[in-house]
């Protein structure tokens, strides 16, 4: 009865939120400077006629609030209309990019999660001895740096110098090639988020090891196996939270990364279409991954509040 | 049996010796009172002997457990040898003593070898320390805080350990909890043949409980004893002092006001949520009054006290101030650590409540009606503390020093009424002396009504001249002091007192 | 207990003193800053041509023809580049925690301090915000919009306050309930009084703190921006510009990426560094 209560509360969140962001979205097109006409239109030489036809097509000449009603009744079944590049339908247009995008996100999110909450631990395990000191020195400067800057460093010393891995693209599609093409952007990913993840997780298990029940479970001559795993349960709702703002990071990171990588995912393609005002896909996409990155962070959430009990 | 005993020990902590060289010895089957002020080195001793000390610090004697050598810089892996077993230790404070996510059972369980669990029982370690089967599969939450306490000696008795410290173990609960949990210590001492090894700050507890006992002052044993010879016999200056400052302020003769009511309240109400935390409650207080309030936790005092001064709103009810008095009633609270703003001067804050309290007095035309010419070095003064403090910040000043600082802020705005909430629950018995006499004669020259919020009755009997008890939001008596202490009429009351350790027979 | 805990403080202190006062990387991030603030400030003196050099099509090495670190695409002097750059590193950044302490500040107090429906309406607009990708939607509301770097600043604000809001608030109101405050509100002080005098003290290390973090964040997100050569106009000196430009070029003049790579990290390092130095001194858990 609670859960639904709670689950109640949050879709009702979530649809404040989606409504929220749509409005900013669907403002996109007006927001952008120029006719709303000629912007969808993109860089085609036109004559009157032809941006009358797209005025109605879009219904341009509506009331703002009937057409944000209209693009929004669209939107829900999927449909944004057509890309201002390809002149095909957005989604047609950004579906083979999406799943490149998942299958990236994916493996640094694995990445990041085991490297995060690993070394997180063993460095709380090892307060202020060198290898705390180390681990957490190089965490501040992989949260600080940017993940297009960490991108190019890798290129230069993996691509140019060493030419170990390849440097741009998704190769041929096989496992193989799948994996030494998206090993770099992953890493990169993974370097950016995991250091976050690894801060909160040491300093959650730093906080546990001074709790009052660590200290009586010492006293008792508790084994410290079942310490360390009270310790963790104990800490793992705040990790949880912290995960769900991993996966929006790493969403938000993908423009970047996939942008230095030249993979066609759906980051690489966003970023592209914000520079050319392919409005129709921009609204799309980013419309879709903060529905992605939205859900992902309640449902981490929805995970630690049951922890927490 | 065998021998427990410390030779010397001296602990250092970051480079600060704590401890300066105690000599102490572990008579086994005993109940060993350790008290002492805060900062005596009490609790340090306590993690010393069970190698729960924290990082940074060193230690340095002879230790003989049970017969057995210690090393006592050893490894945490060292200690497992002897802890539980051999020693265990019980904290303070029962709400964080257990993990709040696993169930009681299992955390009984994680104290047993083992090779002995397939036949340890939860039900009859629950059940010897008072509790039912139902524990077992509850989590702490689901506990009140007498319970998880029950809770966490059954799981230090688990372990079946020969020595049981119990450092500050009931200083959280209510009073009448901590009876419970005290007799059920000495019930469990007799029946496992356990040494106990109380450690207090509250001396008239360890002088019911114990019947060997240590005083501890600034990291050494100042004198140690029986029971019986050292409350009646103290030989140390520091041991009569303590005995004293417990002692104090026996008043005989109770003030008879028949001065003007100045505070009404009248069928006061509140709730929070579902719960009621105030029901109908009615006070009077005369000018010149000393009025005690005490209750439990959860009795509703504090929302009265808040009520009155209008930091919380009733939901029924009336205050009623003497129209003819002057000045906000002002309040003190508990705890003096956070009662002073600590980005500011002790200058600027008495200053500013002088001036608020000028603003109130001006609007009703009777500027300086109690003390006439406020000003800062009047006021420290009024609460015996230097002038050049004013020019310090609340960092640098002790507790008392600080609930000093406190009750003066409060006085400079010419209040009507002072209300303490449990104004000196945290300070030191020499300390809550000196505040309690300090504010007796403040009212004596200022006339002042004071009401005073308190769970502990010995407040009560050192300052108050009447007294309400309150019990779920109501007041459940009313009268003299000298009723209430000493002629209860309501069975809660009666409890109460009865349950209230003291060195007044 | 309470001694304990005043013996864990002590404790702690003197360990800070043992180990000596401030660690080495407070010193290089100090350094650091410092190096990034006579560039800003003497850009014109050290880098005087940074913007109009001639254009020409030929990329030169480190070493070359007196270039330090050789040219990019556009045969510019890299190392000139960066010197200018250092504007753009650090004004909008800068720009874009101050506009967000600001807006934290007024809000957060208004929310903290009185609560009640305004409270609400604010803790629901920081709820909702703050479950959106800020990053996303900076770049995509930036890019979308145009109007360079000031809107691009305007935009990152916007998107950063909430979380000033929200930090602000639940600091404020962690004080109003404390002893201190309930004394001073008995005394009917004034609430303006109360907040400037009495909380803001108390809060403002927790904002300076946030205040540190936010310009970090703002470089790698402004820098970003201009990396997807958004934000800044071609024609100007920015770190991510000459990171996107020297991508291209990466064969023939490595040091035109190295360089700003090397030195966006290094002051968004150096700042979170000090703000976390600073955080660890007066007690304050960043992680949560």
């Amino acid at each position: 009865m609670k859960d639904l209560k709670y689950i109640s509360i949050k879709l009702l969140e979530l649809i404040i939120s989606m409504i929220f962001i749509s409005i900013v979205i669907f403002s996109l097109l007006y927001l952008a400077p120029g006719d709303p006409a000629r912007v969808l239109l993109g860089v085609k030489q036109v004559s009157p006629e032809t941006l009358d036809a797209i005025r109605d097509q879009y219904h341009l000449n509506e009331p703002l609030i009937t057409q944000y009603w209209i693009w929004l009744s669209h939107a829900v079944t999927l449909d944004f209309g057509d890309s201002i590049r390809t002149g095909e339908s957005v989604l047609a247009t950004c579906g083979p990019y999406l799943i490149v995008t998942l299958k990236l996100v994916l493996f640094s999110f694995l990445l990041s999660v085991i490297l995060g909450i690993g070394l997180g631990t063993v460095s709380a395990k090892h307060k202020d001895k060198l290898s705390d000191k180390i681990i957490s020195n190089v965490a501040l400067v992989f949260t600080s740096a940017p993940s297009f800057a960490v991108g190019l460093l890798l290129i230069f010393i993996f691509g140019v110098k060493l030419g170990v891995l390849p440097i741009y693209g998704i190769g041929d599609g096989g496992l193989a090639s799948d994996i030494s093409h998206l090993l770099l952007p992953a890493i990169t990913l993974t370097v950016a988020v995991s250091a976050l993840l690894l801060r909160i997780t040491r300093s959650q298990m730093l906080k546990e090891t001074a709790s009052d029940y660590v200290t009586f479970m010492r006293a008792r001559a508790v084994a410290p196996y079942v310490i360390t795993r009270s310790k963790l349960i104990n800490a793992s709702a705040p990790i949880l939270t912290s995960m769900g703002l991993l996966l929006a990071t790493l969403f938000s990171a993908t423009l970047l990364v996939e942008t230095t990588f030249a993979i066609p995912g759906a980051g690489g393609l966003l970023a592209s279409s914000v520079v050319m005002k392919d409005v129709p896909v921009v609204q799309f996409l980013t419309l879709f991954l903060a529905f992605f990155i939205i859900v992902s962070q309640m449902i981490c959430d929805f995970i630690a509040s049951k922890i927490r009990r | 049996m065998n021998q427990t005993y410390i030779k010397n020990l001296k602990v250092d902590i970051a480079s600060n010796e704590i401890l300066h060289g105690i000599d102490l010895d572990i008579l086994a089957g005993h109940t060993i009172g350790i008290v002492g002020e805060s900062g005596s080195g009490k609790s340090i001793l306590s993690k010393t002997l069970t190698g729960l000390l924290p990082d940074f610090s060193t230690a340095s004697g002879e230790y003989v457990l049970e017969g057995e050598n210690r090393n006592l810089n050893a490894s945490d892996k060292e200690w497992y040898d002897v802890r539980g077993t051999n020693i265990t230790l019980i904290l303070q404070d029962p709400f964080t003593a257990l993990d709040s996510m696993r169930k009681i059972k299992s955390q009984i369980l994680d104290g047993v070898r083992k090779s002995d669990r397939a036949d340890f029982d939860v039900i009859s370690a629950l059940s010897e320390v008072g509790l039912d089967e139902n524990v077992a599969n509850s989590y702490p939450g689901e506990l009140s805080g007498g319970m998880r306490q029950r809770v966490v000696i059954a799981s230090a008795l688990a372990t079946n350990p020969d020595i049981l410290i119990a450092d500050e173990s009931t200083t959280a609960l209510d009073t009448i909890t901590q009876k419970e949990v005290l007799d059920l210590l000495a019930r469990i001492k007799e029946s496992r043949h356990m040494t106990i090894i109380l450690i207090s700050h509250d001396l008239p507890l360890i002088a019911e409980r114990a019947d060997y006992i240590v005083v501890m002052n600034d990291g050494q044993i100042v004198e140690r004893g029986d029971a019986d010879e050292i409350m009646h016999h103290p030989q140390h200056a520091y041991t009569q002092k303590l005995i004293h400052a417990n002692k104090l302020n026996i008043r005989n003769s109770f003030l008879e006001s028949n001065e003007n009511t100045i505070l009404t309240v009248t069928n006061l109400s509140k709730s929070f949520g579902e719960k009621q935390a105030l029901h109908d409650v009615s006070i009077q207080a005369k000018r010149g009054e000393i009025i005690g309030i005490v209750g439990e936790s959860g009795s509703g005092k504090t929302t009265l006290a808040r009520t009155i001064v209008g930091l919380t709103k009733a939901d029924g009810g009336t205050i009623e101030l003497n129209e003819k008095t002057c000045g906000f009633p002002q309040i003190v609270f508990q705890d003096p650590y956070s009662s002073l703003n600590s980005a500011l001067k002790i200058r600027t804050i008495l200053a500013e409540a002088i001036r608020a309290g000028e603003k109130v007095n001006a609007k009703c035309g009777k500027i300086g009606e109690i003390i006439e010419d406020h000003n800062v070095e009047k006021l420290m003064d009024m609460v015996d503390l230097p002038h050049h403090y004013l020019n310090r910040r609340p960092g640098s000043l002790s507790g008392g020093e600080r609930q000093r600082i406190a009750i003066a802020r409060a006085i400079a705005t010419n209040p009507s009424i002072l209300i303490c909430d449990e104004s000196v629950a945290s300070l030191d018995a020499s300390v809550r002396a000196q505040i309690l006499e300090m504010l007796y004669d403040m009212r004596e020259k200022l006339s002042l009504t004071i009401l005073f919020i308190t769970h502990d009755l010995s407040v009560v009997r050192e300052i108050a001249d009447r007294a309400y008890v309150m019990n779920h939001g109501q007041i459940v008596e009313e009268g003299s002091t000298d009723m209430i202490l000493n002629h209860p009429r309501h069975p809660y009351t009666q409890k109460l007192v009865e349950a209230a350790p003291s060195l007044i027979a | 207990m309470e001694n304990l805990q005043n013996l864990q403080i002590k404790t702690r202190s003197s360990v800070y003193k043992l180990l000596a006062h401030r660690p080495v990387l407070v010193y290089l991030s100090a350094a650091v800053l410092l190096c990034a603030l006579v560039w800003l400030i003497f850009g014109s003196i050290l880098a005087p041509h940074a913007l109009d050099q001639d254009i020409t099509l030929t990329t030169l090495s480190p070493g070359d023809d007196g270039h330090i670190l050789g040219t990019d695409g556009l045969g510019r002097d890299v190392w000139q580049l960066l010197i200018a750059g250092t504007r753009s590193a650090l004004i909008g950044p800068v720009l874009i925690a101050l506009g967000s302490l600001i807006l934290g500040l007024i809000f957060g107090f208004i929310s903290g301090y009185f609560g009640g429906p305004l409270d609400w309406i604010i803790s629901r607009y920081t709820d909702l915000t703050l479950a959106m990708p800020s990053l996303l939607l900076a770049i995509v509301a930036a890019g979308v919009i145009g109007g360079g770097y000031y809107v691009s600043v305007l935009v990152m604000i916007i998107l950063y306050s909430p979380f000033d809001i929200r930090l602000i608030r639940s600091a404020v109101r962690a004080e109003v309930t404390k002893p201190y405050i309930e004394s001073v509100k008995v005394m009917k002080i004034a609430s303006l009084t109360i907040m400037a005098r009495h909380i803001l003290p108390n809060v403002v290390v927790i904002a300076l703190v946030n205040f540190f973090l936010n310009i970090a964040y703002g470089l790698v997100s402004m820098s970003a921006l201009s990396y997807l050569g958004l934000g800044v106009s071609p024609a100007h000196a920015d770190w991510g510009r000459q990171l996107a430009d020297g991508k291209n070029i990466m064969y023939e003049n490595a040091a035109s990426i190295i360089a700003p790579a090397i030195a966006i990290i290094l002051v968004s390092t150096a700042i979170n560094a000090l703000g976390g130095y600073i955080a660890d001194r007066f007690g304050i858990d960043t992680e949560s």
